[in-house]
């Protein structure tokens, strides 16, 4: 089951029917039950106090809660047979529908024939980590910028990402709660609160009684003019020297930083200044540096036009960063960006340099329909970034402010009612499948054709003839490579049932791994090994399929 | 008239950061000196490690003091500069908002200044725990902090801060200057806990409550905070039933779409509205039992009317409503602009500091900014405001609410207001009744130009004390304005013994005239305002007249 409006499990209480679903039928008889024991998810120990709730799918109102007694153990009678959402929870341990595993979870299906009175629900003892951050003066730093970042699995594949942030209070500290045992990595972007950079620009006539004027730029007090690098846990500049915070569960990790103030670079821009003779026009410098895999952190630069055409920018740290020249004269704008490696004072030219290369396009229905509220969305495969896009009414869509980084990005399309990309194609990018591949400098023109998935595959995961419930069912298109958007993940169900809905029309293999979490899905050369035993079906248009899928057990761990 | 004293100091200073200057070189000052001090904690006395001193001589020049909280500036040329100082967890009296203090001065030349001792107030800090019922600790629990302060003359409550209790129910509110403070906790986000049918009601969570207990202001006990205070309060909560509304409403919601807004107290909730088109209903999270205010709105795209509900509900069980959309409130409102002067330019003109909204663009030139105020038991009452009507010179004040508002209007040129009328009624005095349903009556404003100006001279009591000016009309003593004290910090020579200030754009008529040495004198208070009225002066202003008056400072409060 995919859990929708994952984010509060408790809203689940309140939320009006979802569509589109199975819904529990009124006329049936209402005498069964789900009964179990709530039980630690690490220790096995039967957890007393914790609340567990059910809600019938697709039955506003339907919602229940109870606490679980002294031997953990709660029960729901005379229900009417149907699917219900089963969650829980308990302070200490995270809240959690019934075997969750990332959005999915197993729904508990009552009916005859059923056993759902004997569930084992095991809630994950939720971990933290926090710390403290203090300065060169042993002060603590306040508003401080704390970042945290998850290594793991992220759409089937090995990723680190940036799961939260926080600021530090006026003690310097802050705090992670409520998270998953994993791997983790912890980073501190902060400023310090005396730090001066502005430059003060002076101009006298170049000789005695000249019209003509020069200009001397006075740097800021050294002393003053500082900035704190980027700090990963512990001490580290980078998250490949950072230590990993291990975080097991139950656990209260602490991570504490002492952040120690460098010298903060000058960099000199030489740029085409923007106006024209009605006068002159806007520049400005955005900084960012890149803080993990796929994040980017905005750098608090100051800077000053010397004259036009001449830009300084002050408190810079030393590293590598994007710098973007932002240049505006009336209603004309412009972009252009840069990758730089600081390592002292630079000077660089931007005059004559392209401007940013936009990427743009058009989306339509394969009716030829304009799709209503829907958003684009590219994916770099190698940094996980995520960039997307409003598509506008007229299907057009553009990727403002900042344009993709050149590289390989999956492309998928969301929208009302579910949507996938049916076929890509494009001016000044490469297209293979559903990604496509940006070179520097070059416009890109899109134009995407999606398409309502019609086909629907349902069916039920067995081994030795029996359902099983918590596999991970994965829909594997034909061709495995670039095609991110064409696969569907479900959970099985408390009857080893599953669900998978909006599938393009095509061939497709099904598998079915037991113990399937941890898995590198999204791989080709980790899928290969499990598609033999998969079950292979063609998707047709409206389609809807049952099937029966062998479990195969995950080769990883 | 409205300023605060922060502008004026940020007009002299400006700008703090971005400092960018182009000036001709001056010839080198014969003379340059050392301005030394010390920084130090304003409660205790003791010295400040790594304070930022700022000396604006020319340029601004930066020093961290060193762990005896001395510093030194070398080579100053000879003049009179401010100073500012800067620490995380202190405040320097000069930029604590509605600050009375003026910044301290640094006199160079032609002798060697004397070591200057620099104040930091310590910041006020309010923490503690909140814990439930049976004494868990109550996590995601929104803390507010409200400052009482009194600006133009009237007593206000504001929020101030406003944090989440973490994990174990702790908060914490720092960087509070010193002065009055109420806190407010709760509601709960999602109930805290659920009975076994959470439709069919029973539902708990932790309403809002004010410290140490009650839903409103009136049952809250104010907090002092002096310099440097930490206060804890570990403060246990009751839960109570929370309740949702649903509704339906009068109008197809799949081709429009509903917005809705919950209040109490005339604060806004965190929305959390459900509503589902297709069957045309809406839904409220859980809320704690109480009065609320449910207002939707919507706009009609076939007829291109905005309607609007508005129900009052005091909520003590799940309730379903029907909101009943209706064409909403929109009051028209006429300039009268009579010019009397040669000099007088109808139209726009940027004067003064009135006209906040004032605009150079003919098309949506309106010659006063007109604000009606919702007359409503709530910590900021909510404001309508006139907008502008096309090329007309005439605007109209949208979506109003039904119930009682109080009128100002803010001439937007070299204007004074001399009425504000709704057919007969006076809106100057009396306030403007707005009803569903009846006839929305324009709202008539009279402009003049044969204002009177007043200038003043204010004999202080010390160096660089200050002061605020006010002028109370004869016939309404409710519509007194006020201003600050003004003189040149900065400039060497400059007399301190002697403060100016000047009102202008005052009707004609018989004024009383006071300066107080507290910028927060609660001036609107009539009890508070007798107490000093006989120490007023009484000035007649004539028409197209400037007054000059010689004026000294009285000394309000304790």
């Amino acid at each position: 089951m995919i859990l929708s409006g994952f984010a509060a499990l408790l809203l689940a209480l309140s939320a009006f029917a979802q569509q589109d679903q199975p819904r529990a039928t009124a006329d049936s008889q209402a005498n069964f039950a789900i009964a179990g024991v709530v039980v630690d998810g690490v220790s096995g120990q039967l957890l007393s106090q914790a609340e567990v709730f059910i809600q019938a799918q697709g039955i506003p109102d339907s919602g229940q809660s109870m606490m679980t007694s002294d031997d953990g153990s709660f029960a729901f009678y005379n229900l009417a047979s149907g699917h219900y959402t089963l969650s829980a929870r308990r302070r200490g341990y995270l809240e959690q529908a019934y075997k969750q595993h990332e959005g999915f979870s197993t729904a508990i299906i009552v009916g005859a024939g059923q056993d759902t009175s004997h569930l084992r629900f095991p809630l994950p003892p939720e971990a933290s980590i926090s710390g403290e951050v203090t300065d060169e003066m042993n002060d603590p730093v306040r508003q401080a910028n704390v970042i945290l970042f998850q290594r793991g699995l992220r759409s089937g594949r090995s990723a680190s990402w940036r799961r939260a942030g926080a600021s530090t209070d006026d003690r310097g500290h802050y705090s992670f709660t409520h998270l998953l045992p994993g791997t983790y990595f912890v980073a501190v972007s902060a400023q310090p609160w005396y730090a001066q950079h502005d430059v003060e620009i002076m101009r006298r006539a170049s000789n005695p009684g000249e019209v003509q004027t020069e200009e001397l730029i006075i740097p800021p007090d050294p002393a003053l003019d500082v900035v704190y690098p980027v700090t990963f846990f512990s001490n580290a500049p980078n998250m490949a020297d950072a230590a990993p915070i291990t975080v097991r569960p139950g656990e209260a990790e602490t991570a504490d930083f002492t952040l120690h103030p460098i010298s903060a670079l000058h960099l000199t821009v030489i740029c085409d200044p923007p106006g024209g003779p009605d006068g002159p026009g806007n520049v400005w410098a955005e900084v960012r540096e890149a803080v993990g895999e796929g994040w980017h952190e905005g750098v608090p630069v100051h800077s000053a036009q010397i004259r036009p055409g001449l830009l300084e920018i002050t408190g810079l740290p030393p590293g590598g960063f994007d710098l973007t020249l932002h240049t505006s004269h009336g209603k004309e704008s412009s972009v252009r960006s840069v990758s730089v490696h600081l390592a002292e004072d630079s000077k660089i030219d931007f005059s004559g340099a392209a401007v940013n290369a936009t990427v743009s396009g058009v989306i339509r229905m394969d009716d030829g329909v304009l799709p209503s509220r829907s958003f684009i969305q590219f994916r770099n495969r190698n940094t996980g970034e995520q960039v997307g896009a409003q598509v506008e009414e007229n299907g057009q869509f553009v990727l403002r402010g900042r344009s993709l980084d050149p590289g390989n990005y999956d492309v998928s399309a969301n929208g009302s009612g579910g949507m996938a990309v049916r076929s890509l194609s494009a001016t000044g990018g490469k297209v293979s499948g559903r990604s496509l591949e940006v070179a520097p400098g070059q416009d890109v023109k899109l134009t995407v054709v999606v398409s309502k998935g019609t086909g629907r595959v349902s069916g039920v995961a067995l081994k030795d003839d029996k359902p099983v419930d918590e596999v991970m069912v994965v829909l594997v298109p034909e061709v495995l490579e670039n095609n991110l958007d064409l696969f569907r993940r479900d959970q099985s169900d408390s009857d080893g049932s599953f669900n998978l809905a909006g599938i393009l029309p095509g061939k497709y293999t099904i598998i079915a791994l037991e113990s399937g979490w941890d898995l590198n899905w999204y791989d080709p050369t980790v899928l290969q090994k499990y598609l033999p035993s998969g079950e292979h079906v063609e998707v047709t248009p409206n389609a809807k399929l049952q099937v029966k899928v062998k479990v195969q057990t995950s080769f990883q761990k | 008239m409205h300023f605060r004293p922060l502008l004026l100091w940020l007009l002299v200073f400006s700008p703090f950061r971005s400092f960018e200057a182009a000036w001709q070189l001056q010839p080198a000052e014969p003379k340059a000196f050392n301005v030394r001090g010390k920084v130090v904690n304003s409660t205790t006395g003791e010295p400040i490690h790594g304070a930022l001193v700022q000396l604006f001589a020319g340029r601004p020049r930066s020093r961290l003091t060193g762990p005896d909280g001395q510093f030194v500036f070398e080579d100053v040329p000879a003049g009179t500069f401010a100073v500012q100082v800067r620490k995380p967890g202190f405040f320097f009296a000069p930029q604590l908002p509605f600050s009375a203090a003026s910044p301290p001065m640094i006199i160079a030349g032609p002798d060697e200044p004397p070591p200057a001792t620099l104040k930091l107030i310590p910041e006020g800090i309010i923490y503690g725990h909140l814990f439930g019922d049976s004494g868990e600790p109550l996590e995601s629990l929104p803390v507010q902090v409200f400052c009482e302060r009194t600006e133009n003359g009237r007593k206000a409550r504001t929020e101030f801060r406003s944090t989440n209790t973490d994990q174990q129910g702790e908060f914490r509110l720092a960087e509070l200057p010193p002065g009055r403070y109420f806190v407010l906790a709760g509601p709960s986000r999602v109930p805290s806990s659920f009975s076994a049918r959470p439709s069919q009601g029973g539902a708990r969570g932790y309403a809002a409550a004010f410290y140490p207990s009650g839903p409103d202001l009136a049952s809250a006990a104010p907090i002092e905070i002096a310099p440097g205070k930490h206060l804890e309060i570990n403060w246990t909560l009751s839960s109570q039933p929370f309740y949702r509304i649903s509704g339906t409403v009068n109008a197809d919601l799949r081709h429009q779409s509903l917005s809705l807004q919950l209040t109490r107290g005339g604060q806004a909730l965190a929305s959390g509205f459900q509503i589902d088109p297709e069957i045309g209903t809406f839904r409220t999270q859980w809320l704690p039992a109480g009065l609320y205010k449910l207002t939707g709105r919507m706009h009609d795209p076939s007829t291109g009317q905005e309607l609007f509900a508005m129900q009052n509900l005091n909520l003590t069980s799940n309730v379903t409503v029907r909101l009943m959309m209706v064409p909403s409130l929109n009051i028209p409102v006429t300039f009268q602009v009579q010019t009397t002067r040669s000099d007088s330019q109808p139209g726009p003109a940027l004067f003064g500091g009135s006209g906040l909204n004032a605009t150079r663009n003919r098309q949506t030139y309106v010659p006063a900014r007109v604000v009606l105020t919702l007359q409503e038991q709530a910590l900021s009452p909510r404001q309508f405001y006139a907008e502008a009507v096309d090329g007309d010179e005439t605007a109209v004040i949208h979506n109003l609410l039904p119930g009682a508002y109080s009128i100002e209007a803010f001439p937007n040129g070299p204007y004074y207001v001399q009425a504000v009328r709704s057919g007969a009624l006076n809106l100057l005095e009396q306030n403007l009744m707005v009803g569903a349903g009846g006839s929305l009556q324009p709202i008539e404003v009279v402009l003049r130009d044969d204002f009177a100006t007043l200038d003043g001279s204010v004999a202080l009591q010390g160096e660089g004390q200050s002061g605020m000016v006010v002028v109370i009309p004869e016939d309404s003593p409710q519509r007194a304005r006020n201003a600050n004290l003004f003189w040149q910090p900065g400039v060497p020579g400059s007399d301190r013994q002697t403060a100016g200030f000047e009102i202008s754009q005052l009707a004609p008529g018989s004024y009383r005239v006071l300066v107080v040495d507290d910028p927060s004198f609660e001036y609107e208070n009539p009890d508070v305002l007798q107490k000093y009225l006989s120490q007023a002066q009484e000035i007649l202003l004539g028409p197209n007249q400037r007054t000059k008056v010689t004026l000294g400072v009285v000394h309000v409060g304790d």
